[in-house]
C-alpha cells in the first residue's frame, strides 16, 4: 500500500438557502484515485474550484468522504481513534499564514503543536528550537509573528507544522498570498525539506511554474482528476490545461505556438533556458 | 496634465523608533490616457505612492496636484476627488459587505452624492463593463467564487466614473484563467471608456503586456520613469532594484549570448514569437 491512498474518493457538499431547506448538491470530489509514496514530492494542479482543497482536507482527516477511502500511513481517516495520528503524520499550511499563527511570540507559535501532543516540556523545546533552526528563523524567535514579512510568517507556519515531526507536509497553495522572491525562497526551502528531511511533499498550486520539479502531477477538474504523470508529458497537453483555466509555464507556450507554426522544437519543454537551447539547435539544423 | 506629484516625501513615526522613510522626494507626472504600471519591490513605496494620488496619504514634505489643483489645500473637495481617482486595494473583496452585489456596488456613488437613480444607473454599468452576469447581481457577494468578487469590488470603483483607475495587484491570489479576464477588462476600460490605468504589479510579464509607461520605485526612490520597453532594458538598475525582466526577454538576452542574433529589445510574447518565426522559417 503506498503512504497515501484515495480510493474513488468522492465529496459532496449541500448546498442550504436561509431556511435551511437543501437547494442542491454540489460534488466536489468525483472518484479521486491517488497514490502517492513515501518521500516524494508531487503536485496537484488546478483552477479555483476544481476540488483540490477539498481532497487536501481529506489527507489529513479534516473532511471525511461520501464515498471511497482514504488512508494516510495505513490508517483509515474515518477512523475516529488515529485521528490525532494522522494529523501529526500528515501536517497542513494554508495560503494566509495569519489563518495558521496563534502564538503572540514565535516560538510560543511553534510550540502550540508539540503541547497539544503532551510532550514533556524538554522534548517540547528540542523540537522547538530545530524546527525553528530548520526554517532558518532562530533570529525572530523571541519576535511578535506580526512583525514578520509574508515569507517569514509562512516559514513560521511550517516551523510549527515541522514540530509535530510529521512524516508529509501537505501546502495547499501555501505561496499564493507572497511575492515573487517570497514564493520561489518558500519552494526552494521545501524542496530541500523534501531531500534532506525525506519529508512527503504535496504541493496544491494553480501556478504550473511551481510544479515543475516535481515527481509527479495531478491535474484536478471539476473534482476529477484529468491529467496525471511526469510534469514534461502534462505540461505538453497545452490546449486541454488552457481550457480548464491554468496556464503552462511561458516557455512551453512559447515552444507550443512554434511548433505548431512549424518550427521543428522537441515537445515537454518547460522553462527558457531548454527553450534557448532547442532554438539554437533548429537554428543551426535549418543553416 | 492629470496627477503632479511634486518632490514628495512621506515619513512615517516621525520622531518614534519605528521612523522610516517611505517616499523620498518623488516627482511623476501621470497624463491622462496613460496605461502606468508602478513596479518595485515589497516594501518599495508603491503602496504609498498609490495612496497619496486620491489623499489618502498626506505628504510631510511636497504637493499632490489633481487637474492642477492642490489636492492638500484646505478647501479642497478630496471626498469628490476620490471618486475621480478611484483606487482598488489589494484583495479588495475582503471591503464587500453589502447583502447583494448590486446594494454593494451602489455604495460609492451614493457615497460621493449621486442621487439613487443615478447611483443605480451607474451600478448597473460598472457591473456590466467587468462582466458580471445578470443573474448574480442580487446575489450575495459572499457566495461567488475569488474572481467574481474582485470583479464585483472594481465595478464598486468603476460606479463612481473615475478618470483615473489605481490598481493595486488586481490579480494576486486568483487562478491563471481569472487573472487574464481581470486584465482584459482593464485593458478594455483604458481603450474604450478612455479612463487613465496606474497599474501595480509584481508581474513583469504583466507589466511589459499592458502598460505603455512605467516608473520602478527603490527604497522609497523613483529610479526609472520612461517608455516600458526603454525602461525594461535597463538591466542594471532593475537587478539593483529587486526586479527582473520580462520573460521573454531573457529568452532574447540567452539566446544572443549564445551566438543566436536575435532583437534584444523585445518585451512582448508575440513581438518574440514574430521575431522567431522570421529568423527560424
Amino acid at each position: 500500500m503506498a503512504f497515501i491512498e484515495t480510493k474513488k474518493l468522492a465529496f459532496e457538499y449541500i448546498r442550504r438557502d436561509e431556511e435551511g431547506n437543501v437547494e442542491g448538491i454540489t460534488r466536489a470530489v468525483d472518484g479521486v484515485n491517488l497514490s502517492v509514496e513515501q518521500g516524494s514530492f508531487i503536485s496537484i494542479l488546478g483552477a479555483n474550484g476544481s476540488g483540490k482543497s477539498t481532497l487536501a482536507l481529506h489527507l489529513n482527516s479534516l473532511l471525511h468522504p461520501t464515498e471511497g477511502t482514504v488512508t494516510v500511513d495505513g490508517m483509515d481517516i474515518t477512523d475516529g481513534s488515529k485521528s490525532w495520528d494522522i494529523r501529526r503524520t500528515a501536517g497542513m499550511v494554508f495560503q494566509n499564514p495569519d489563518n495558521q499563527i496563534v502564538g503572540s511570540i514565535v516560538e510560543e507559535d511553534v510550540a502550540f503543536g508539540p503541547e497539544n501532543l503532551g510532550l514533556t516540556s524538554g522534548e517540547i523545546f528540542k523540537r522547538v528550537n530545530g524546527s525553528l533552526a530548520l526554517t532558518g528563523m532562530d533570529a525572530f524567535k523571541h519576535k511578535s509573528p506580526s512583525a514578520l514579512s509574508g515569507g517569514q510568517k509562512q516559514r513560521l507556519s511550517i516551523a510549527g507544522v515541522l514540530a509535530m515531526h510529521p512524516k508529509c507536509i501537505i501546502f495547499d497553495e501555501a505561496t499564493a498570498m507572497l511575492d515573487p522572491e517570497g514564493r520561489a525562497e518558500i519552494l526552494s526551502f521545501v524542496r530541500e525539506l523534501n531531500r534532506k528531511q525525506h519529508i512527503t511533499v504535496i504541493w496544491i498550486t494553480h501556478f504550473m511554474e511551481e510544479a515543475i520539479d516535481s515527481d509527479a502531477v495531478f491535474v484536478m477538474d471539476s473534482g476529477r482528476i484529468v491529467l496525471s504523470g511526469k510534469p514534461n508529458a502534462v505540461f505538453s497537453q497545452v490546449e486541454m490545461l488552457t481550457n480548464i483555466g491554468l496556464r503552462v509555464p511561458l516557455a512551453t507556450r512559447l515552444s507550443y505556438d512554434l511548433i505548431k507554426e512549424g518550427v521543428p522544437l522537441n515537445r515537454g519543454i518547460l522553462d527558457m533556458e531548454s527553450l534557448a537551447g532547442e532554438l539554437i539547435r533548429a537554428k543551426l539544423n535549418s543553416n | 496634465m492629470k496627477i503632479i506629484i511634486n518632490h514628495v516625501t512621506v515619513e512615517y513615526d516621525k520622531n518614534l523608533p519605528n521612523y522610516s522613510k517611505a517616499l523620498d522626494d518623488i516627482s511623476l507626472i501621470i497624463n491622462e490616457g496613460d496605461f502606468l504600471g508602478i513596479a518595485g519591490h515589497t516594501g518599495s513605496g508603491k503602496s504609498t505612492l498609490i495612496q497619496l494620488m486620491n489623499g489618502l496619504i498626506k505628504p510631510s514634505k511636497g504637493n499632490v496636484y489633481f487637474e492642477g489643483e492642490d489636492i492638500f489645500e484646505k478647501r479642497y473637495d478630496r471626498k469628490t476627488l476620490r471618486g475621480k481617482v478611484g483606487l482598488l486595494f489589494q484583495y479588495p473583496e475582503y471591503q464587500l459587505f453589502a447583502e447583494t452585489v448590486f446594494e454593494d456596488v451602489c455604495f460609492g456613488p451614493l457615497n460621493i452624492g449621486f442621487d439613487r437613480k443615478a447611483a443605480e444607473l451607474s451600478a448597473y454599468d460598472a457591473l456590466k463593463s467587468v462582466g458580471m452576469p445578470d443573474d448574480l447581481f442580487y446575489q450575495s457577494p459572499f457566495n461567488m467564487s475569488g474572481g467574481q468578487m474582485r470583479r464585483a469590488a472594481l465595478a464598486g470603483i468603476l460606479a463612481m466614473k473615475p478618470e483615473v483607475l489605481i490598481l493595486d495587484e488586481p490579480t494576486a491570489g486568483l487562478d491563471p484563467g481569472a487573472q487574464q479576464s481581470i486584465l482584459g477588462i482593464i485593458k478594455k476600460l483604458h481603450e474604450e471608456k478612455k479612463i487613465t490605468i496606474v497599474l501595480v504589479s509584481h508581474n513583469m510579464d504583466d507589466i511589459a503586456e499592458y502598460t505603455d509607461r512605467m516608473i520602478v520605485l527603490n527604497k522609497g526612490r523613483k529610479v526609472l520613469d520612461g517608455l516600458t520597453k526603454d525602461v525594461f532594458m535597463e538591466k542594471d538598475i532593475l537587478k539593483e532594484a529587486g526586479l527582473s525582466v520580462p520573460q521573454v526577454t531573457e529568452l532574447c538576452g540567452m539566446l544572443n549570448k549564445k551566438g543566436f542574433p536575435i532583437n534584444q529589445d523585445l518585451i512582448r510574447y508575440e513581438d518574440v514569437k514574430r521575431e522567431l518565426l522570421n529568423i527560424l522559417k
